[in-house]
């Protein structure tokens, strides 16, 4: 009973707040606007280098630096991918403040907790339905994405394999993100701090992980490889199917684990005065 | 229904709650009374169990668990949810077992929001935000409900909205604690006070007991026929403690005897050829009480 109410009452906020329009907005309109900016530029850069053609320069250089730019699919799906796990991640994370801990920090609990609210079923609900919508419009966008840079651009064109493959990656990787965003703004109930602090931090511990040579068989590997070169032609998926494997196992089990520790943070922060017998 | 025993709770190196002691009984309607920051509010969220005591015994109801409903000073509450949802959700959060819609549409009814039922609480005004969370409070039932200066910030119409649900739950045979600075609410509602003063309570008990035991009786007294001098020997009288009220031409007597200082009252009258046109007997305010404990 307390969870399907808990449901109702997320999507509800989630719904009504503009939340999920923020997540919609934030997260497809990535998928249009970054292939669309650079087939934009490129249209644009071509039409510079015709008019050096047509002055009686050559413009050979230029059409192919160009062509490496704003020509190729798989690059500017890589641009696209990056921009959907930095920024999109962190519009994602101000719009969620307040379901992740910020209705804590505003007291906005006590009355359900005093009323008998179990921790569990008022975790349950939030863990399923932001990760899993963050999941699926990341999946969704990523396919946009995809598909609409196959379209716009000639060169370099991605296989509807590594498009879906890059789309599961992606969106695991955000939902991912997104569990541990939300169980570290619940345990604090400081969603402002956490939010900076992930953003800052996660290019941090990819920098510490990369320093120390371990860029394979964890969930940041998804987002290296979705952001770098993934959908370069010198890419051997079977030389990394095992990395991303147990990258998406791993960020599941990374997930119920956040969960768990969520839970019993909150369980351990319950109060029961009645319990003790005085000291004296 | 509620036994606290020597309650300690500290915040750093200052003591708020010193060894408070105090009983609740079932059916109360309790008027907790203290200055600002004498550790009410502490005292009802140790309870509520939204803070932790440092030392003491809380007994609550009879070892059997008791449902408690605790409307803090300014609840916080779903603006985004209307008053019916918002009800629906707080029922299901204390796994109501009954018919959930049929409560939902009572309690709208105790509180007085059926009209605004179906409207976003996001932009209630305070007092419909107030009585939301009364209305939260008391939907599961509870045997005992807290409320914590539930009429502070509301204007007089909205405050007496609340007092008037107050009075209703009375009537229901609610257990209630009631935290508030307008003690003639609490005069209008209370049967049992506790006032609290350096982090214990001064006082605790009936209302009308404690009214009688620090004010005694109150004699109003208005004469027909009042000159000068018998006005300077009603106000030098010796057996009650005498004021003249210039705006009503009324006489107030404190005393302990009332029936002895009436009596004494209308003797002096009739030997000065004067008589009274009115002679009201009542006890003293909850104010005057309230100062005289905590040294006011």
């Amino acid at each position: 009973m307390q969870i399907k109410a808990g449901f109702k009452k997320e999507w509800l906020q989630f719904t009504r707040t503009f939340r999920l329009g923020g997540i919609l907005l934030g997260i497809i309109s990535f998928a249009f606007a970054d292939p669309l900016m650079y087939w934009g530029m490129g249209l644009l850069m071509q039409a510079i280098s015709d008019s050096y053609g047509m002055i009686g320069s050559t413009s050979t250089d230029i059409d192919s630096a160009l062509g490496m730019l704003f020509g190729s699919a798989s690059t500017t799906y890589s641009v696209t991918m990056a921009e959907l796990c930095s920024t999109s991640l962190l519009i994602a994370m101000l719009v969620l403040m307040s379901p992740c801990g910020g209705e804590q920090k505003k007291r906005a609990t006590i009355i359900p907790s005093c009323t008998g609210l179990e921790f569990f079923n008022y975790l349950v609900p939030k863990y399923v339905l932001y990760p899993g919508v963050i999941f699926v419009t990341s999946f969704v966008s990523c396919c946009i994405s995809g598909g609409l840079c196959n379209l716009l651009f000639d060169s370099d064109r991605i296989g509807m394999g590594m498009i879906l493959l890059g789309a599961v990656m992606c969106a695991v990787y955000m939902a991912f993100y997104t569990v541990v965003y939300m169980s570290i703004g619940l345990c604090t109930s400081r969603p402002g701090i956490v939010t900076v602090s992930m953003y800052l931090g996660v290019s941090l511990v990819q920098i510490i992980l990369t320093s120390l040579d371990l860029t394979d068989f964890h969930p940041l590997t998804l987002r290296t490889l979705v952001c770098g070169g993934m959908f370069s032609e010198n890419f051997v998926l079977a030389d990394n199917a095992a990395s991303i494997l147990v990258g998406i196992a791993l960020s599941v089990v990374i997930g119920v684990m956040m969960f768990i520790l969520t839970l019993t943070v909150l369980k351990g922060k319950k109060i029961n005065n009645q319990e003790d017998k005085p000291e004296f | 229904m509620v036994r606290i025993r020597n309650l300690y709770k500290k915040y750093g190196s200052y003591s708020v709650l010193r060894g408070l002691s105090m009983d609740i009984e079932k059916g109360d309607v309790y008027g907790f009374l203290g200055r600002n920051g004498c550790g009410k509010t502490t005292t009802m969220n140790i309870i509520t169990n939204i803070i932790p005591k440092d030392e003491g015994e809380i007994i609550i109801g009879d070892g059997k668990p008791v449902k408690i409903g605790y409307l803090p000073e300014s609840p916080v509450i779903y603006g985004y949810m209307t008053s019916r949802e918002y009800l629906e959700y707080i029922a299901a959060c204390c796994n109501y077992d009954g018919d959930v819609r049929a409560r939902v549409n009572e309690v709208l009814d105790i509180v007085g929001l059926t009209k605004a039922a179906d409207r976003r609480a996001k932009g209630y005004s305070r007092g419909m935000t107030q009585r939301l969370g009364m209305g939260a409070a008391i939907i599961g039932k509870p045997e005992l409900l807290i409320f914590d200066e539930p009429t502070s910030a509301l204007d007089p119409e909205g405050r007496a909205e609340v007092i008037e649900i107050i009075e209703r739950l009375k009537g229901m045979g609610s257990t209630i604690v009631l935290s508030t600075h307008i003690l003639s609410d609490v005069e209008r509602v209370a049967n049992r006070i506790g006032i609290m003063t350096n982090g214990a309570l001064a006082e605790q008990g009936a209302l009308n007991d404690i009214l009688r035991k620090y004010a005694g009786d109150v004699i109003h007294l208005k004469v027909r026929g009042l000159t000068d001098d018998l006005k300077i020997k009603l106000l030098m009288v010796d057996f009650a403690r005498a004021e003249y009220n210039d705006m009503n031409d009324t006489f107030r007597f404190g005393t302990d005897d009332s029936e002895e200082c009436s009596r004494r009252l209308i003797k002096l009258l009739a030997d000065n050829d004067a008589a009274a046109e009115s002679l009201k007997i009542g006890t003293a305010s909850l104010e005057e009480v309230f100062r005289k404990v905590v040294g006011g």
